[in-house]
């Protein structure tokens, strides 16, 4: 086990996170490019609500573009840099395979802008990032490092599947997921008053009723330890 | 090497992130540092004189700087003027009296080289603070092996993907007890990727100095959960006049305060030493071979290009008449920057030069023009052209002494230029040392 | 030789609290051939609950190094003691390093500089001492003393230009004149009786020992000085350094008492 720092710490956290917004907004999102595409092309406002985010597009084409390219903060393309901003900074941590990967899933989504099919040219950006989980897990298979990662990973995922209202088995899976990984680690980093709250909302499928709480004491499970 | 090699190194280089950072307009922007695959060769004869006398010059300059913050009987002696050694800017009082861990002073360093076209080969400067570059050379044979797999054994060329196992062993050598740690300044440091990838592959933590504080002279990395871990080594890539706030410029936000109070304690080691400037100060220069002497009782293996101190009278007046054919160079800057060839200057930028030169005799050296060799590079087309190119050799000084078999060939993108630093728009090349 | 009583402090007051506050005092004087220390104690309000420990700079001054993490509004230190001091201005030593001769970035002599020089040179006596003297004499008739005329990183060829300043500078400019003369020379910052803070003067090697003179009261020093720290300018002398985490420094606040008998 090594020393990891504050700064390190919270990179690593934030670099799980990033990554997997990255993902699963990616994912999420070509669901609503079908949808936009086939049923009712104005139900990319539908995914925007779930996200917080105000609607400043000016069709469902200006949307998809924008959503993915622009330089907001939100939107794809600056995810994925913010990912990558993290993993830079920890080379020696993660190897530089791991952060080759980031580099391809940049590089990848760079050169999909200019594509006909959006769909297929932005497919090796998911690769990519499979590939950066996959080469993290052969790297750090024990290290706490991963588990911080993981954290971030994990955390991200139930946020991002809270606010789509994904099913609520799926998300027991994900919690059980992050359960399991929050055991790993050393002793006062899990705030386990606000794990409760989460355990408690996710024993029923009424947790959307608390939506804003539970969110709120996802974010805080892990982070203010690292940030 | 075929060029669509070069293609693949080239793409495998982006892929790994081998950039170096610079500032344009006041913006930061990493650039991939731009890599020719056709490989400078060094036979092995030709290594093992370079190898002898970079050993040779390298232990000559650890005993001046041990000597320097020891009493200076070189200065007693009258081999180098006390003024060239005080007035260095590198020189540091703070530093007086303190003897680094195991004695070594310059745990890495870069000496730059270059081949004359008769063949011979001159030193052009030592590097004793913080010469980077080895990253990229060590990469790059990573890299070129994928994309050539077998060029290496045909070639019977010696494998130089030892240099962390070099430096680690270097970093253990002096560590003090504790974590070996590399000291960045942060990702917009123009060598971030050097100081990354070499944690990396030492095993070393990379770490700013936010993360070390010193506690009654012993030094430390605190963690996540407030455990801290005592600091043994520090392989610091910021510049001694950041290193200590307490010591040196006060307003240094990426020092560690009180470092120095550690390392006089002798509590960890500091890679490499604070004050070792002193050493590689243009002036100082012309006086390394004196030193090979003096401390070695030797006679130079490598020599330096021929250089006149106007310090001396004798110099000055030679330095005046034949202006025309020498470069003069300003011993108070680096980088390639205040570096001025006699023969590109106009008649009254000549006369300048000369008032300046007559007027602050100590601030500038001059030396012959080595006209070294040109060697091929790839252009766009795939075809080769020549072009000039010199070569820094990394010297690592642990319990012994010894030179790194490859080095960071650098070469100039500008036909006939002499400017090969990397901050100015030059390129490198793998160097090969052949094993017979 | 005077017995004198001594007590010094210097309260910093921030305008918005400070933490993580790391600091570098050097405010111990050491005995000398000249002053014995006696009974010397310290203080430091808030005391480091976090670390504290002394230490000695690269010029061989003593010091308090040490961290306060928690925010505090004031920082405070100071010494009291007694010294057993001689009433003459020599200080015997081991030779001192060659690098007292070197100028630094407050102490180069710019053409100004090297005018005077050359100016008062012409009519300078012959013994090293009398030099020494002499010099610290021009240089105190060339300057006029007015408080808040120049900073701590005034540098000599500044304060000689406006023709005015402090302790500090009328000390570092008479370093820059002896350096011009090839006499070895170091800054000394101390305390001075009725000087109120914290005083500076110089003292010139004279082949076998040290002369003290004050070129700001145009005198040899005598019992009534107590020398804290030496260097090759202030800033190797400056009595405290520190880096915190806050906005920027607030009031500087020093009370000085000697007591000669």
């Amino acid at each position: 086990m090594g020393t990891i720092s504050v700064e390190y710490g919270s990179n690593l956290y934030w670099l799980g996170r990033y990554a997997e917004r990255t993902y699963t907004t990616l994912n999420t999102f070509f669901e609503y490019y079908d949808k936009t595409l086939d049923k009712d092309k104005n139900s990319y406002k539908e995914f925007l609500e779930s996200l917080e985010i105000d609607d400043k597009y000016s069709d469902n084409r200006h949307f998809i573009r924008g959503f993915l390219y622009d330089k907001d903060s939100f939107c794809v393309m600056s995810t994925l840099r913010f990912a990558h901003d993290n993993a830079l900074v920890c080379r020696n941590v993660i190897g530089s395979e791991a952060l080759a990967y980031i580099q391809l899933a940049m590089d990848a989504f760079s050169s999909s802008r200019d594509a006909k099919n959006l769909r297929l040219a932005l497919m090796p950006v998911i690769d990519y990032l499979l590939a950066f989980w996959g080469s993290l897990d052969d790297k750090l298979a024990n290290g706490e490092e991963r588990t911080i990662i993981k954290c971030g990973k994990f955390i991200e995922r139930l946020d991002l599947y809270f606010r789509f209202s994904y099913n609520h088995k799926l998300i027991k899976n994900e919690y059980e997921m992050l359960c399991h990984i929050l055991a790993r680690v050393r002793e006062g980093l899990c705030n386990t008053q606000h794990l409760a709250v989460l355990t408690d909302a996710l024993a029923t499928e009424n947790y959307k009723a608390r939506l804003k709480e539970v969110l709120e004491s996802l974010n805080k499970i892990f982070e203010e330890q690292v940030s | 090497m075929p060029i669509t090699t070069a293609y693949e190194i080239n793409k495998l280089m982006a892929r790994y992130g081998v950039k170096f950072g610079l500032y344009k307009n006041g913006e930061f922007i990493e650039q991939l540092f731009p890599y020719d695959a056709i490989p400078r060769v060094i036979s092995n004869s030709e290594f093992e004189l370079l190898d002898k006398g970079l050993v040779q010059r390298v232990n000559a300059l650890n005993c001046f700087l041990k000597d320097i913050y020891s009493g200076a009987k070189i200065v007693t002696d009258k081999v180098v003027p006390e003024e060239f050694v005080y007035i260095s800017k590198g020189y540091l009082q703070e530093c007086a009296g303190i003897v680094p861990p195991e004695g070594v002073y310059s745990h890495i360093s870069g000496i730059d080289l270059v081949q004359a076209k008769d063949g011979k080969w001159y030193i052009l400067e030592d590097n004793l603070r913080i010469p980077s570059g080895a990253s990229y050379p060590l990469i790059a044979r990573e890299l070129s092996r994928i994309a050539d797999p077998e060029a290496y054994s045909t070639n019977n060329v010696v494998d130089n993907r030892n240099y962390s196992d070099m430096l680690h062993e270097t970093m253990d050598f002096v560590n003090r007890g504790g974590l070996n740690v590399i000291l960045t300044p942060g990702r917009y440091n123009a060598a971030y990727f050097e100081h990354s990838y070499l944690a990396e592959r030492t095993g070393a933590l990379l770490v700013k100095a936010s993360e070390l504080f010193v506690d009654n002279a012993v030094l430390y990395m605190k963690d996540y959960l407030g455990v801290k871990a005592r600091v043994g080594a520090v392989y610091r890539r910021i510049s001694d006049e950041y290193l200590d706030p307490m010591t040196f410029v006060a307003d240094s936000l990426i020092g560690v305060p009180h470092i120095m109070d550690a390392y006089r304690a002798g509590n960890v080691a500091i890679i490499n030493a604070p004050g070792n400037g002193v050493a590689d100060d243009k002036g100082i220069y012309y006086f390394v071979p004196k030193m090979v002497k003096y401390y070695l009782g030797e006679e130079p293996i490598l020599q330096n290009a021929p250089t006149y101190l106007p310090y001396y009278e004798n110099d000055l007046k030679f330095t005046l008449e034949n202006i025309e054919r020498l470069v003069i160079k300003d011993v108070s800057e680096a980088g390639g920057y205040g570096v001025v060839f006699g023969s590109e200057l106009s008649k009254e930028k000549l006369d300048e030069m000369k008032a300046l030169i007559i007027k602050e005799p100590r601030r500038f050296i001059s030396q012959e023009v080595i006209d070294f060799i040109d060697l091929d590079i790839m252009d766009e087309n795939g075809v080769a052209v020549p072009r000039k190119a010199d070569l820094r050799a990394f010297v690592l000084t642990g319990k012994t002494t010894r030179v790194w078999a490859s080095g960071l060939t650098r070469f100039s993108r500008v036909v006939g230029s002499f400017i090969v630093n990397s901050s100015q728009g030059g390129g490198f090349k793998d160097t090969w040392v052949l094993s017979r | 030789m005077k017995t004198v009583r001594f007590q010094y402090q210097t309260e910093l007051t921030f305008s918005s609290p400070a933490s993580k506050h790391r600091f570098l005092l050097r405010v111990l004087p050491q005995s000398d051939s000249r002053q014995q220390i006696k009974n010397l104690v310290w203080h430091i309000d808030p005391l480091p609950a976090d670390t504290l420990w002394q230490t000695v700079d690269g010029f061989g001054n003593n010091a308090l190094a040490g961290y306060i993490s928690v925010p505090h509004s004031h920082f405070c230190f100071g010494i009291e003691g007694t010294a057993e001091v001689l009433n003459e201005p020599y200080i015997t030593t081991s030779p001192p390093p060659r690098v007292l001769l070197y100028p630094t970035e407050l102490t180069h002599a710019h053409s100004a500089l090297v005018d005077f020089y050359n100016e008062i040179n012409n009519s300078a006596p012959v013994k090293v001492l009398d030099r020494i003297q002499y010099f610290s004499h021009a240089v105190h008739a060339r300057m006029r003393y007015e408080r808040g005329s120049t900073t701590s990183s005034t540098s000599a060829a500044e304060a000689f230009d406006a023709g005015m300043g402090v302790c500090q500078d009328y000390a570092q400019i008479l370093l820059v004149i002896l350096r011009l003369d090839k006499i070895l020379c170091r800054y000394v910052a101390g305390l001075a009786s009725d000087y109120g803070e914290t005083h500076a003067w110089v003292e010139a090697w004279t082949g076998t020992r040290y002369c003290a003179t004050d070129p700001t009261r145009d005198k040899l020093i005598d019992e009534g000085y107590i020398a804290i720290s030496r260097g090759r300018d202030f800033t190797d002398c400056s009595i405290e350094r520190g880096v915190f985490k806050g906005l920027c420094r607030g009031t500087q606040t020093v009370s000085l008492n000697m007591a000669i008998s």
